[in-house]
């Protein structure tokens, strides 16, 4: 007894907790025979998990959905989450648990720099990646083998953007992050600007949470800038045009598909009115697509274009497992990557532009839709192919 | 009565060997071959998360020298692990050095680059210090943002497989074999400057800064050197990151990851080498068990992941409030208890 009175007390409730934490460890869930495991790395707790948390319950309560359904081919889909906060080493090391302990042929992914991590160790895993980052090296087959993404990569979309505004004849100002996310499509913008004929009157860096952007405002205004290409977060789109208002300026923002969303609309309020955005789904209720009955049926509390986006992911990922199994393949990787390149506009529930692959490109449409704020929603106000 | 333990007892005493009792050079060698061995029988996850606890082990070793010997509080621990690994990865794959000789080069470039800051640092203590410390952070960081010859992108380069004489560690058992005996070498040569002329220095400039001038010591020698030692840690922790990863990430060594740092000292405890062990551990090995645990009892991860960091936070609160003296103290009342028992009458040096 003397080792008692020896330690602390709080030395032994914390091995206590920690004992009670490695029983539970080792209490490893039962499968259903058949059952095939997929993973996926999520960022709820980390920077821009405003954007993570309902990316990453689309695609969890897609799998839910698709599991009540029977499964995939009769066959259930085991979920295995790893939270690693949008953080890299993190990721990496979840990347290889669920590769080398689970043995997952697919993981739905997050961000930029995590994703960008685990590039070389998923071509080396022949794992198949799907990122909800669409930076343009994770279109390269080269680069990034195993690497899908569902919908327009950033410079393509961003491209799309600029011809809008060349078509508006108007005069183009960059509010960029100066972090991989925000600098991805910069040289393409850039490019399409000088092709299109559109001026870039102007150039700021804006973190992804300021508080605020009255400088980056004045820059834009004195420049003449019309339209403002935004590829940042909610938060720093929402700042720029309460700034934009308070020193006059009549420039219209265009976010990326991170920065207009919903959560502009409920931060930026009435400064929300007339800005632009590229979206990457179709809005929350709009029941022409077919899959949205049953995203409306799961009740979600918030629901918004990235929850969206996550079941199309998940519909997508069901799509080329199913058509694995009526091909008797075995579920991996490789033969994942296969079915992916026999998907030819498929739509995922119409969720989602169509999608196609092919082992020359990773490019899954050139779809760049612009919705504005109008009367507090967004409204689709243009598309492009 | 219990015995008064203090930071000093971590070893500073000159007269003292390097391992002190039976038990701890029997533990020690144990303990070495334990984590050889039984780093063989464990999953991939689990090595990858021994591996890191020893880089960090490393690490906080560096970090420990400086502010828990020294009293030089830093935080930008983080920032000049970065700049090792950033430059072992240069050195290695840019210019084709050999691996092992690229780790120590980086551990020499963070070390200069630590004592370029430790300069302007001289004169300073305290807050100051801490803000002077939080500038490097800052010009680092920025500095890994924009120089793309270094880095390759704003979010960092791949380094991939590391190879050495033409042996390719690709099995990450072997590559952590290869992070042990750093971490074994770097741990002997700091608990030997504990027990140096240096170590007697860094402890008094620490407490009796003026004292120490009287005796002799020279204050701004002393801590320059510190400032070297502690970075030069860093920079080859950071190296064996990086090729850990086999991907240096850019927000891997932000100010975050130096306050972590700083945290694991702190909790593992000031000045000794078991602080730094067992602070890594904790750091490292506390959020993957609240992690796992949370998994098993409820089956949301969008309701876990915020509960977990909320637990996590609160155990390092209840922490630093019933042991601030940090784990290392717990443990040396462990060693001292199981030495008597074990090794009554038989504990000479």
């Amino acid at each position: 007894m003397n080792i008692l009175f020896t330690l602390n007390r709080y030395l032994i409730v914390l091995l206590l907790l920690f004992g009670g934490a490695f029983f539970l460890m080792a209490c490893e869930e039962a499968e259903e025979e058949g059952t095939i495991r997929i993973g996926q790395i999520t960022n709820r707790t980390g920077d821009t998990s405003d954007v993570g948390i309902p990316l990453a319950d689309g695609v969890r309560d897609a799998w839910r959905w698709i599991n009540d359904q029977g499964g995939v081919r009769d066959r259930p889909i085991r979920l295995i989450e790893r939270e690693a906060g949008y953080n890299v080493p993190r990721t990496i090391s979840y990347f290889r648990e669920l590769t080398t302990d689970y043995e997952v042929p697919l993981i739905h992914g997050f961000g930029t720099p995590d994703s960008e991590a685990v590039m070389d160790l998923a071509a080396r895993a022949e794992v198949i990646y799907m990122p909800t980052s669409y930076d343009d090296r994770f279109v390269n087959p080269e680069v990034a083998p195993y690497f899908f993404i569902t919908n327009a990569d950033y410079s393509t979309a961003a491209r799309g953007a600029v011809r809008y505004v060349a078509e508006q004849e108007g005069r183009l100002g960059l509010a960029r992050n100066p972090g991989g996310f925000g600098m991805a499509p910069i040289a393409a913008i850039k490019e399409e600007a000088l092709m299109s004929g559109v001026p870039i009157v102007a150039e700021q860096d804006l973190s992804y949470t300021p508080t605020s952007a009255v400088q980056q405002a004045l820059s834009f205004r004195n420049s003449g800038a019309t339209h403002i290409w935004m590829g940042n977060t909610h938060t720093a789109m929402s700042v720029l045009a309460r700034d934009l208002r308070r020193q006059e300026s009549d420039a219209v923002i265009i976010g990326n598909i991170y920065a207009g969303d919903e959560n502009f609309i409920r931060s930026a309020g009435s400064d929300a009115e007339g800005h632009l955005s590229l979206f990457g789904s179709v809005a929350y209720g709009d029941t022409t697509a077919p899959a949205m009955e049953a995203i409306m049926a799961a009740n979600y509390r918030n629901p918004d274009t990235h929850y969206i986006r996550g079941w199309a992911q998940a519909l997508i990922a069901a799509e080329v497992i199913g058509m694995a199994i009526d091909e008797e393949l075995d579920i991996t990787g490789e033969n994942l990557r296969e079915m992916f390149y026999q998907l030819n506009h498929f739509s995922p529930g119409g969720l989602i532009p169509e999608v196609s692959y092919s082992p020359d490109s990773h490019r899954p449409n050139n779809n760049a839709a612009i919705y504005q704020v109008q009367n507090g929603e967004w409204v689709k106000i243009w598309e492009e192919e | 009565m219990e015995p008064n333990l203090t930071d000093k007892d971590a070893g500073t005493a000159a007269a003292r060997p390097l391992l002190e009792t039976r038990l701890e050079r029997y533990g020690a060698v144990g303990l070495i071959l334990a984590l050889a061995v039984g780093s063989m029988l464990i999953s991939s996850y689990h090595l990858s998360l021994l591996t890191t606890i020893t880089i960090f082990a490393f690490s906080a070793m560096g970090l420990n020298l400086l502010s828990g010997n020294a009293g030089l509080i830093s935080i930008a621990h983080a920032a000049f692990m970065g700049l090792g690994a950033f430059t072992a990865a240069w050195f290695a794959i840019d210019l084709g050095i050999p691996i092992l000789i690229a780790i120590i080069l980086a551990g020499i470039v963070s070390a200069g680059v630590g004592l370029l800051f430790g300069i302007p640092s001289l004169r300073l203590s305290g807050l100051y210090l801490i803000l002077a410390t939080f500038a490097a952070q800052i010009i680092l960081y920025w500095f890994f943002e924009q120089a793309l010859w270094l880095t390759k992108s704003p979010d960092g380069r791949f380094v991939g497989i590391p190879e050495v004489m033409g042996f390719e560690f690709g099995d990450p058992w072997h590559y952590y074999l290869l992070v042990l005996v750093f971490t074994i070498a770097g741990a002997v040569v700091y608990l030997n400057i504990l027990r140096s002329g240096l170590g007697r220095s860094l402890e008094v400039i620490k407490e009796r800064p003026i004292v120490s001038q009287m005796m002799g010591v020279n204050l701004q020698r002393t801590k320059l050197i510190a400032f070297t030692i502690g970075h030069f840690y860093a920079g080859v922790a950071g190296a064996l990151y990086g090729w850990h990863l086999q991907f240096v990430a850019t927000e891997a060594f932000d100010l975050m990851g130096s306050i972590e740092l700083l945290v694991m000292i702190i909790i593992g405890g000031l000045g000794s080498l078991a602080g730094a062990v067992l602070g890594a551990t904790f750091i490292v090995v506390v959020p993957e068990l609240l992690d796992m645990a949370g998994r098993r009892l409820v089956d949301d991860m969008g309701l876990m992941a915020p509960i977990r960091m909320f637990i996590y936070g609160l155990l390092v609160v209840i922490f630093l409030i019933y042991e601030p003296h940090g784990l290392a103290r717990t443990w040396r009342k462990l060693v001292r208890y199981f030495n008597k028992k074990l090794f009554k009458n038989k504990n000479e040096h």
